[in-house]
């Protein structure tokens, strides 16, 4: 058993492969039997991924769902930021510069709008349930966009750290929620074009939430809501403790 | 080779983090869409006439194979994501994240009409 444990824990990215690989098998299977393979694989494996680090995480207590336990700490290198971005970089071959030319002006309103309108939501929410503090307020306005800019904010401008604690969950439910919520209503919302991944990417913003959502939808979207919602994190950074902040002040 | 590839893909994705940091720099923030840089650099390289007529196969198949492995590397973030934190948060959490979510992409179909029409 030791001798398990231990070659896990030492070749834990190669480890986490296989694990990945499995829920992956497993997710085609119920996709196919349960299903009849009318769903997307890659959604189902997210799901059994979200309760997996769900279940763990209420075990554990700690933030990081399956890799906080340590032999399987190879899961949090193998979806941790480094390969993450670098595979989300490699996505983009394959794209059409003609695609992103006729997109690009709306990717840059939409980021505007996705930023503004996301904060302005979160400043409503916070003034709603009787928050006095603008600075709780901005930072929990500032967590509607994504749960980077909430605590990025937060600390900039001196907030409470139960509201960074707030601005850090409202970000992971709105990440978790686009990962849902893009492919059910992706036909609806006619996410359909290269132009339409790019304003969903400027829109919704949390890059997590965005790319895995628009890979349930179609991976062909991937690289271009992807390149657009990586300027979003940026950009609210930017926006929320200095503009945002100084306009929310002087209104409240 | 393939490792040129990867070479090539680390090269455009560094230069790009160090724009991204850089520009973070100037504003007091962390890192200003460097992942975004390197993508555009990607598809600039990728998009030119030297890349499609001299560079070899096994080249672009460095590239390609880390663009296809990035969907395991998904499924691997969400199980280390933070699912419970999001339930802790609680109701305004929930709310401000959930609203923020959804009234964004109901405003989607009208911006994306409005890029078809540009073009």
């Amino acid at each position: 058993m030791d001798i398990i444990k231990d070659l896990l824990t030492k070749n834990g990215l190669i480890w986490a492969c296989l694990v990945v690989g499995v829920i992956y098998v497993l997710a085609m299977y119920i996709n196919k039997y349960l299903f009849r393979s009318k769903l997307n694989t890659f959604t189902i494996a997210m799901l059994i991924a979200m309760a997996i680090s769900g279940i763990v995480g209420a075990y554990t207590g700690k933030t990081k769902g399956l890799a906080d336990i340590p032999i399987f700490a190879g899961v949090g290198i193998l979806g941790g930021s480094m390969l993450r971005d670098y595979a989300i970089v490699a996505t983009a071959y394959g794209a059409k510069i003609e695609e992103i030319k006729k997109g690009g002006l709306m990717a840059v309103v939409s980021l505007i709008i996705g930023v503004v309108g996301s904060y302005i939501i979160g400043v409503i929410i916070a003034i709603a349930f009787g928050i006095k503090d603008v600075k709780d307020i901005t930072t929990i306005g500032a967590g509607a966009c994504t749960f980077i800019v909430g605590p990025v904010t937060g600390e900039s401008i001196g907030a409470s750290s139960e509201a960074i604690a707030l601005s850090v969950a409202a970000g992971v439910v709105k990440s978790v929620l686009a990962m849902i919520l893009i492919p059910t209503l992706g036909k609806v919302l006619k996410i359909n074009t290269p132009q339409a991944a790019m304003v969903v990417g400027g829109l919704v913003g949390t890059t997590s939430g965005t790319v895995a959502g628009l890979t349930a939808l179609d991976p062909a979207l991937v690289p271009y809501g992807a390149m657009t919602a990586t300027f979003y994190t940026g950009l609210g950074c930017f926006l929320c403790p200095s503009i945002l902040y100084i306009i929310t002040r002087a209104i409240l | 080779m393939e490792i040129y590839g990867l070479a090539i893909l680390t090269g455009l994705f560094l230069l790009g983090e160090t724009i991204g940091y850089s520009l973070g720099k100037l504003l007091n923030v962390g890192d200003v869409g460097g992942v975004g840089f390197a993508m555009l650099f990607l598809i600039l390289l990728t998009n030119t006439k030297y890349w499609n007529n001299k560079v070899s196969d096994k080249t672009k198949l460095g590239i390609k194979f880390i663009g296809a492995i990035y969907v395991p590397i998904i499924v691997a973030m969400v199980l280390q994501s933070n699912i419970i934190g999001a339930f802790k948060g609680g109701l305004i959490a929930f709310l401000a994240g959930g609203i923020a979510v959804v009234g964004m992409l109901l405003l989607t179909p009208f911006l994306s009409k409005y890029a078809k029409i540009k073009k």
